[in-house]
């Protein structure tokens, strides 16, 4: 013991530290035992060793059994509080379940609507993105020549080979053709050699070999740097490989396109399907190697038919070669312009240029090109994605909106926790768990939801969406999701309850009844909610009218009982004979042959017509150059208004045509019979049809000519009958007679027109869907609202009766007030919608003008809704025993 | 046996507890085990195998005097319980029984 005072004492720190961290019951032993271990080294050793090994024993006292458990004390406290908030959060959605049941079917359905419209956005977004970062663009022709103000990406044919020759910066050319009914481009009858019978397929298109590597086809079988290299040679898309040869490597096989055995073509290679790209709807390329479409036709700067890519070299500045592009218009179009004469030259130099646009702006941007293809709209995407948080946000509100209002129910709960010691982050925290918690079960349910509707949607919008659920990114996001807009609904009900004042609450002080500042930013909700409800409404309105207007127009034909057969081109003059046959039938009022139709899918062409002997002087009349035989006005349904149609039987016919008012117009005749057309050759005008429409509405009706042929592809025939069906099978029956080895292609005129709009009926259906969804969470919201209110007033109410009010006074009191928010809506919300209408309708030539009856219904429609929600509530209370409710408490 | 294990350290410092008995208090183990097996041991190891054993129901434990070579701090005098005797007695059986197996192999 005496030794010990001679000694030196243990410095203090290392105590001090290892107190920090270890267990407070072990703190006394292990310093004890470090302590006559330091003395004992100080004997042994020396006083620096013995203080050495001191100090070390520190760092060796850090073993897991030795030291407090810091996390896990801390967390217990921790997760009880979290684990309290969570549990009285699943507690108050059972209790009041009405409201949660509102709450979370508001929240799921916008979800489920977001999460829908967001993939179709991505979707959209990604279409061509792969090429994003590679120098390819598209080559547009630009005019700002005030008749004709456009772009059009339709070059000619040689422009791709010249660039490529003539400017360093390209890398590469190539062209495109994808227009219906130029050669085999669109649909044609397809049979691989080994097979029997011929299928009809769509989706054809030609393309240079260089497109393929330059637009990174992937290729399945063949490679991209040749498959297209020899002349005659095809390439198809993965899914109709699958189609015609089953598991196997169709290079080199051979196939006839509408059985024409003199001109076979061997298929060079299967690419992956192009769904996210811009030429999602060709599954078939034919090259355009070695192919002329006439004689001469690859070398001339006359005829516009292909859409031209060229890719500019690495390093090199896109805009270098975009400065230049006026000089190639000059250098190339200018000069076989001024070769071939025309006398509009300055004007093509002041109005005409040309243009570059990117390969990925193709799908999204191409509006304002005159394009032979649909493609996506970025106005849409826009639109859709507007819609998707307008429809959140309703869901949004709604939660705040009956979180704030359920207050009062919740107030007592408030100021107890308060009492007991939770501040005011405490109960903040509360309410934000709680909106966590609600939004957590509404995005799962969303979610699933979403899951469950995709094939509807993929109907709906012609999409291939598919659920994301391998993307990791997907999970995250929904994750991220959930905090951002669970915080966003949670953080106004959070601050608002949260400063509830204790003593009022638990004194019986705190006034119930809904009014004050937090019923003014409620009503401002509803207001909202309304107005968005009702331009949902009035937009889908429009847009259905205007749709009805389209498809019910007086279109100048008669597309009703109508056929059309297609296909007939294989049977070359023996077309008549199936014609006469046909007509023998007794159902048959009249057929034609003809090459076009006024219905998508059918040959449509561009022309220039000038007055005979005025080729030089004017500028020419742009328009479509169709084949028929007699018959066709008839069977078609046109209405001749002036002459005579042309006969297939007259000599002197074989140069007489029949133009639309279009074309008298725009060529400027005053008295057109007899007059001569040049388009080519000379062409005498024999009669004068009504203008009928043969393209999109959404255009002016286009010059257009008809004459004279006796082979076409496709006979149409008019029916007289009321059993379709029966009629039906006796054409085929006809038609198999004629041609053993083909099915027939039948399509009833009014189907093919009904297609033409498919874009537009798509369009309406989604509004409208979206409509009714914006609306139904609108409705759970005033629902909500109108339970709480009633809830609240119920008292009030139970009194007023005792008192000798009636059902009708008490259930004037309780709607009045939510049919003036409503009223103020639907002020603020007419003239928005109105403006919009009016853009939107802008955009059609035959468009409807009055349009003001649409706001009427809507906001009748929306009164009812929102008065019949309201009152299914106060009905209830008005109908009440007086007594029950003043039994309460 | 089969429910708690015994580490091998911890079979040491339970026999080392059992041999010191009354005496057995952190700093005594460590120093007779560091005699016995010619090595330093750090104070911690020693303990932590001490709490562990205790979680374990091989030990219990006692406050035992202060001293003043410890700082005035007290001591904690450790006890093997029943049931550690009993799972060391089974562990050197079966050690023994396996010794017994391998000279008999060897043998033969």
């Amino acid at each position: 013991m005496s030794q010990s005072n001679s000694m030196i004492n243990p410095p203090k720190w290392p105590i001090k530290m290892l107190s920090k961290f270890v267990k407070r019951e072990y703190l006394e032993e292990i310093e004890g035992d470090m302590i006559e271990e330091f003395y004992c080294h100080q004997e042994k050793f020396s006083i620096r060793r013995a203080r050495y090994l001191y100090t070390r024993e520190v760092l060796k006292m850090l073993r897991p059994n030795l030291i407090k458990n810091l996390i896990k004390t801390q967390k217990l406290n921790f997760m009880g509080t979290f684990s309290n908030y969570t549990k009285v959060a699943f507690r108050n959605i059972r209790k009041h379940r009405t409201y949660s049941a509102i709450k979370i079917g508001g929240f799921s359905i916008g979800v489920a609507i977001s999460l829908l419209i967001c993939l179709f956005v991505i979707d959209e977004l990604n279409m061509d993105k792969g090429l994003s970062d590679k120098s390819v663009y598209r080559i547009l022709r630009v005019s700002t020549h005030p008749e004709f103000v456009g772009k059009s990406p339709s070059m000619p044919p040689v422009l791709a080979s010249v660039l490529k020759e003539d400017y360093p910066e390209i890398k590469e050319s190539g062209r495109v053709l994808i227009f219906d009914g130029f050669g085999d481009a669109g649909g044609n009858l397809f049979r691989p050699e080994n097979k029997e019978t011929t299928v009809f397929e769509e989706r054809f298109g030609y393309a240079d070999p260089s497109i393929l590597e330059m637009l990174e086809f992937e290729m399945v079988y063949g490679n991209a740097y040749s498959a297209l290299d020899e002349p005659q040679s095809l390439i198809l898309s993965e899914s109709k490989a699958e189609k015609y040869f089953p598991g196997i490597d169709p290079v080199g096989k051979i196939v006839y396109i509408n059985e024409n055995k003199e001109r076979p073509y061997v298929i060079g290679g299967v690419y992956k399907g192009l769904e996210d790209t811009h030429l999602s709807h060709v599954d078939f390329f034919f090259t355009l190697s070695g192919y002329e479409f006439w004689d001469g036709e690859q070398t001339d700067w006359c005829c516009s038919n292909y859409v031209t890519y060229v890719q500019i070299k690495d390093g090199i500045n896109p805009s270098t070669f975009e400065a230049k592009l006026k000089d190639i218009y000059e250098r190339y179009f200018i000069s076989y312009f001024i070769a071939r004469g025309d006398n509009d030259i300055e004007d093509e130099r002041k109005y005409m240029t040309l243009g570059m646009q990117h390969v990925s702006d193709i799908y999204l941007h191409s509006t304002d090109i005159y394009d032979f293809q649909s493609y996506g709209d970025i106005k849409m995407v826009g639109a859709f994605a507007a819609i998707a948080i307008f429809i959140l946000l309703l869901a949004c509100m709604n939660f705040v909106n009956l979180t704030t209002a359920n207050s009062a129910q919740r107030s007592k709960e408030i100021g107890l926790r308060k009492a007991v010691g939770s501040g005011r982050r405490g109960v903040m925290i509360q309410f934000m768990i709680e909106a966590l918690v609600l939004t957590a079960v509404s995005i799962l349910i969303g979610t699933v939801l979403a899951f469950i509707s995709i094939p509807f949607f993929n109907a709906v919008t012609d999409k291939q969406i598919t659920f994301p659920y391998a993307e990791p990114l997907f999970y995250v996001s929904i994750v991220l999701f959930t905090v951002f807009i669970g915080f966003l609904s949670g953080a106004y009900p959070a601050l608002y309850l949260s400063r509830i004042n204790t003593i009022a609450v638990l004194g019986g002080h705190m006034k119930l009844t809904g009014k004050g500042k937090n019923s003014f930013l409620r009503s401002g909700l509803v207001i909202f909610q309304f107005m968005i409800s009702m331009l949902l409404i009035a937009g889908a309105f429009i847009v259905y009218q205007q749709m009805s207007f389209i498809l019910n127009k007086d279109l100048g034909y008669e597309k009703e009982q109508a056929v059309m057969i297609q296909g007939v081109g294989p049977m070359g003059e023996g077309v008549k004979a199936f014609k006469e046959a046909l007509l023998s039938l007794p159902d048959v009022s009249y057929a034609t042959i003809s090459n076009s139709l006024p219905v998508d899918g059918t040959h449509r062409n561009g022309n220039t017509f000038h007055i005979s002997g005025r080729e030089d002087v004017d500028r020419g009349v742009p328009g479509q150059f169709w084949r028929a035989d007699e018959d066709y006005l008839v069977t078609v349904g046109l209405h001749l208004i002036e002459g005579r149609m042309f006969s297939n039987h007259m000599a002197s016919d074989s140069n007489a045509i029949v133009v639309n008012q279009a074309m008298v117009k725009q060529l400027g005749l005053e008295d057109p019979i007899n007059k001569k057309i040049r388009n080519w050759r000379d062409w005498r005008i024999v009669g004068v049809v009504e203008d009928f429409n043969y393209d999109n509405l959404k255009q002016e009706i286009r010059p257009l000519l008809l004459a004279r042929t006796t082979t076409a592809d496709m006979i149409t025939v008019r029916l007289s009958t009321q059993n379709m069906s029966e009629s039906l099978a006796k054409i085929e029956a006809v038609w198999n007679e004629f041609n053993p080895s083909q099915t027939i292609r039948m399509d009833f005129l009014d189907q093919r027109f009904e297609v033409m709009y498919e874009d537009i009926q798509r369009t309406r259906t989604i509004f409208m869907v979206f409509a009714i969804f914006g609306l139904i969470v609108a409705c759970l919201g005033l629902f909500g609202l109108s339970v709480y209110t009633v809830a609240l007033r119920n008292k009030e109410m139970t009194i007023r009766k005792v008192l000798g009010a009636s059902v009708q006074s008490i259930l004037r009191l309780l709607t009045i007030d939510y049919l003036k928010l409503v009223l103020i809506s639907l002020v603020i919300a007419i003239p928005v919608a109105w403006y919009f209408a009016d853009e939107w309708l802008a955009g059609f030539s035959y468009r409807i003008n009055y349009f003001w009856d649409t706001f009427i219904y809507g906001g009748v429609l929306l009164i009812v809704i929102a008065l019949g929600v309201v009152s299914f509530q106060s009905l209830k209370a008005a109908f009440s025993n007086p007594s029950t409710g003043l039994r309460n408490e | 046996m089969k429910k708690t294990k015994l580490g091998e350290f911890e079979e040491l410092v339970l026999l080392t507890v059992l041999a010191l008995s009354e005496e057995a208090y952190g700093v005594a183990i460590k120093r007779e085990l560091e005699e016995r097996l010619k090595e330093t041991l750090s104070v911690g190891s020693v303990q932590s195998a001490l709490k562990r054993m205790e979680e374990k129901g091989f030990l219990t434990s006692e406050w035992g005097e202060a001293e003043k070579v410890r700082g005035g701090k007290r001591k904690r005098i450790y006890q093997a319980t029943n049931y550690a005797q009993q799972v060391l007695q089974e562990m050197k059986d079966i050690r023994a029984d396996l010794w017994t197996t391998i000279i008999k192999t060897q043998n033969i």
